[in-house]
């Protein structure tokens, strides 16, 4: 098909029907209307990928927007849909050392303990965490060590997506007793995503660091398929410029 | 000359230039993996701190923004500049409180930078918390405007240092041109990187992200609509909900 196209617009330019600029043109207008395209479809709706919570063990909730996620543990907790919240502990930060502000397990102690989850249902786990991977590669070990135990992760819907690939590569088909609910937050509006700095940010972020994980986390066939991705690039764009200079000695 | 010879000179040719593309590529890569001026430059763009001079003659404002870093070392360098510039007074600008804040999980914005700097030497007769509560730096920028009004005050605005360039814009587009020109920007230091190494910390490319991020979005669509927090009810109530609507 590509074959074929190239030997089509390769005579059209011959022929002088179609200058090259113009094709140029075509093939940038068709990258912006398709840009456009995919911008207009929400972004936002990919990277959610929360379900309806189901009746569950815990729920493990993850550090970070501790004004959302925390208060949906405890909502889940007071409608009688998990028995327990798992937090994992994150590494100190340098306003916790510092003692100038609680880490972030304290923080989501603190609000579960207020909105009426008992204490003795909270469970802090691990030690130093630094990032979602770490964080769920510790719920992967406890997932592992209790073979009966389902879990509810709870973050926000910008963050599900990187996640459950996160799930996927630490625990295989155990990942099924690991399901994802997203904690909504005012002021994530994904479809007026451009409008304000903190989605824009928010969502750009999560896409850059997805291609990230997907680099340093992923598996061979990722760099594998990038490469061959490149390498069809290099060479159709050989062709395209020998096609040219055939034109240019005709 | 065949046509045999013209094509040897034509594989010749681009064997060569081949050649040339990939010296040039590995010189280029060699220089900038190994010197990380360039990468100094990327940073430097966003950092505007204009304190660093002489003390500027007459009373002078510190003022600490709704969204000021909440760091031991950040408050240091708020008491150090307080001290240098002779800082009549320290300004707290409220934050609209959030539901931890409510809770009394974590203090308040100001009451903490307060207590802060206290610790630091700043008599509490000289810190002054606003009254009205802000939701984002452009609100900040309208009430630091209000504050000053028509007094004679030379007003430093501390923000973390790769959102200073995008702060020294908004207050341009905010503040009138004769407010604007007593208003300065201290650009405080993240103890975890600058601008000579934020390429060792995730910290430090999420800061130079957020900082290309917020003056990209201040030039090219300015104000953003504000959002204010739902209280705890309230937010529970509309979690429920958003949950439940997962099911369909």
């Amino acid at each position: 098909m590509a074959t074929f196209l190239e030997k089509w617009v390769v005579q059209k330019v011959y022929n002088g029907r179609v200058g090259l600029r113009a094709y140029k043109l075509a093939i940038l207008g068709l990258t912006i209307v398709g840009v456009i395209w995919v911008l207009s479809l929400g972004p936002e709706k990919w990277l959610d990928a929360s379900v309806c919570p189901v009746s569950a063990d815990y729920a493990f909730v993850l550090p970070g927007e501790e004004n959302s996620r925390p208060f949906v543990a405890a909502l889940l907790f007071r409608k009688g849909v998990i028995r327990g919240v798992l937090i994992p502990k994150n590494a100190p930060t340098p306003a916790e050392v510092g003692k100038v502000l609680p880490g972030a397990a304290e923080v989501i102690r603190g609000v579960l303990l207020r909105r009426g989850v008992p204490e003795d249902a909270i469970r802090v786990i691990g030690s130093e965490t630094a990032s979602s991977w770490d964080d769920l590669a510790l719920l992967a070990q406890f997932v592992r060590a209790h073979p009966d135990v389902t879990v509810l992760v709870i973050t926000n819907s910008f963050h599900t997506r990187r996640c459950q690939w996160i799930l996927n590569r630490q625990l295989g088909p155990e990942s099924g007793r690991v399901k994802l609910v997203a904690a909504p937050v005012e002021w994530y509006d994904g479809r007026r995503w451009y409008e304000s700095r903190e989605v824009a940010t928010t969502m750009a972020s999560e896409y850059l660091k997805l291609a990230f994980y997907w680099i340093r986390y992923g598996s061979g066939l990722i760099w594998i398929s990038g490469i061959v991705l490149v390498t069809l690039l290099a060479l159709w764009l050989r062709r395209m410029k020998i096609g040219k200079r055939v034109i240019g000695e005709g | 000359m065949t046509k045999e010879n013209v094509e040897e000179v034509k594989v010749v040719g681009r064997r060569a230039h081949l050649v040339r593309v990939c010296v040039v590529i590995g010189v280029v890569g060699l220089i900038l993996a190994t010197s990380p001026w360039w990468l100094v430059g990327v940073a430097s763009i966003l950092v505007i701190d204009q304190v660093s001079g002489e003390p500027v003659q007459g009373p002078v404002w510190l003022v600490l923004p709704s969204g000021f870093p909440k760091l031991p070392e950040a408050y240091d360098q708020v008491a150090n500049v307080a001290e240098r510039m002779r800082a009549e007074k320290v300004v707290l600008i409220p934050r609209v409180p959030s539901r931890v804040e409510l809770l009394g999980v974590v203090p308040l914005g100001v009451d903490l930078s307060r207590e802060e700097l206290q610790k630091r030497g700043i008599p509490s007769e000289r810190i002054q918390t606003l009254r009205e509560e802000s939701t984002d730096f452009w609100d900040d920028v309208k009430l630091i405007s209000d504050a000053v009004g028509d007094q004679r005050v030379a007003v430093v605005v501390c923000v973390g240092r790769f959102e200073s360039r995008a702060a020294r814009y908004v207050l341009w587009r905010v503040l009138k041109p004769d407010v604007f020109d007593r208003v300065s920007v201290a650009a405080i230091r993240d103890p975890r990187y600058d601008e000579t190494d934020w390429w060792r910390s995730r910290r430090g490319w999420k800061s130079l992200f957020l900082g290309y991020a917020s003056l990209l979005h201040a030039i090219f669509l300015g104000d953003p609509p504000g959002w204010r927090p739902m209280n705890i009810e309230q937010y529970e109530d509309w979690a429920w909900q958003y949950l439940l609507a997962k099911k369909g």
